[in-house]
């Protein structure tokens, strides 16, 4: 197997365990990443409670994909809006000067706060699919003891 | 008429959101800790009087929210011993006139303030307010404190202006220069 396949095969693992991981704790705790999400003061509450039910799904799914290998590119492409929406907020409430959980991994009072460690993970988790969604796209003859779809 | 044809990327990706809501929207409803999902916040609902004649203990087990409180419930907690005033408000506010005995505890900076919130006690009711309405950082940081496990939150939503027109406030004098 060649190097550029194995180093796929660890960007796609190191993402299917960070989304899997960071979905654990929202999807245990709705009400607590609702708070989150709403400290952000971004949307309105029916968009807050929605997105605290939905999205740690989303990303529990993503990862889940990602362990297996299946729908690369699609998934992807999801994680890559996911990212570049998280940066965006993030932006925001650093601009804003607000002094609150970043809503990222760990829900109800022991988690990261928002700052300029928050955006390089955001940067790196969308580089990496980033990364996967162009590999998987022009390379797919080469990778079929990769990706299966 | 030629079909436009929807990549098979966008495809699995919306399947994959469609999917998420199938999981999320009935595990959310099955979660005891899962949210309501509605176009309001909820609204906190006003403590009975007889709620604080029993041990704090005893409604830890049953309070879901945080409740709002008026001033009598405030001065009979007080009196009583059986709570702390919280001032969701920053230090220039809390400086310039408070709740007699009330803690600064300002909403957008809670994280630095993690040695108090931190050692509140479980056995007293937390009383969150601010100036009163529009003001809500009493409201936030009241969820915020139940969020984090206290349960025996309530919200002084009248705030600081209602109790000015009957109690007196603490005042904070701000620290003379030092003279060189």
């Amino acid at each position: 197997m060649k190097i550029k396949n194995i180093l796929l095969i660890l960007v796609r693992l190191f993402l299917a365990g960070v989304f899997i991981y960071a979905a654990a704790g929202k999807i245990a705790n709705p009400a607590g990443f609702a708070n989150e999400v709403d400290n952000y003061r971004m949307l309105p509450y029916i968009l807050v409670t929605l997105m605290a039910a939905i999205l740690p799904w989303v990303e529990m799914i993503c990862g889940l994909m990602l362990l297996l290998g299946k729908w690369v590119r699609g998934t992807s492409v999801l994680i890559i809006i996911m990212n570049v929406v998280f940066i965006i907020a993030i932006s925001s409430a650093m601009a804003r000067g607000l002094d609150i959980e970043c809503g990222c991994f760990k829900i109800g009072g022991e988690g990261a706060k928002v700052g300029f460690i928050r955006l390089i993970e955001d940067f790196i988790f969308l580089a990496g699919a980033a990364i996967l969604y162009y590999f998987y796209s022009v390379g797919q003859e080469q990778m079929s003891g990769i990706d299966n779809n | 008429m030629k079909k436009t044809k929807i990549p098979k990327v966008l495809k699995q990706a919306l399947f994959l959101i469609i999917l998420a809501m199938a999981l999320g929207l009935p595990a959310n409803w099955i979660n005891p800790k899962g949210i309501p999902l509605g176009f309001t916040r909820p609204t906190a609902v006003s403590a009975a009087d007889s709620l604080f004649t029993l041990p704090v203990g005893d409604q830890h087990q049953r309070l879901d929210k945080p409740l709002t409180i008026n001033t009598d419930q405030v001065h009979t907690l007080q009196n009583a011993e059986k709570a702390i005033l919280l001032d969701a408000r920053s230090l220039t506010e809390y400086r310039s006139g408070h709740i007699p005995g009330a803690v600064n505890l300002p909403y957008e900076e809670i994280f630095e303030h993690e040695d108090i919130y931190n050692s509140l006690p479980y056995d007293k009711w937390l009383i969150c307010y601010c100036e009163g309405p529009p003001c809500d950082l009493g409201e936030l940081l009241a969820w915020e404190l139940f969020n984090m496990g206290y349960t025996a939150v309530a919200i002084y939503t009248d705030g600081l202006n209602e109790w000015i027109k009957t109690q007196d406030v603490e005042r904070v004098e701000t620290e003379p220069a030092h003279e060189n």
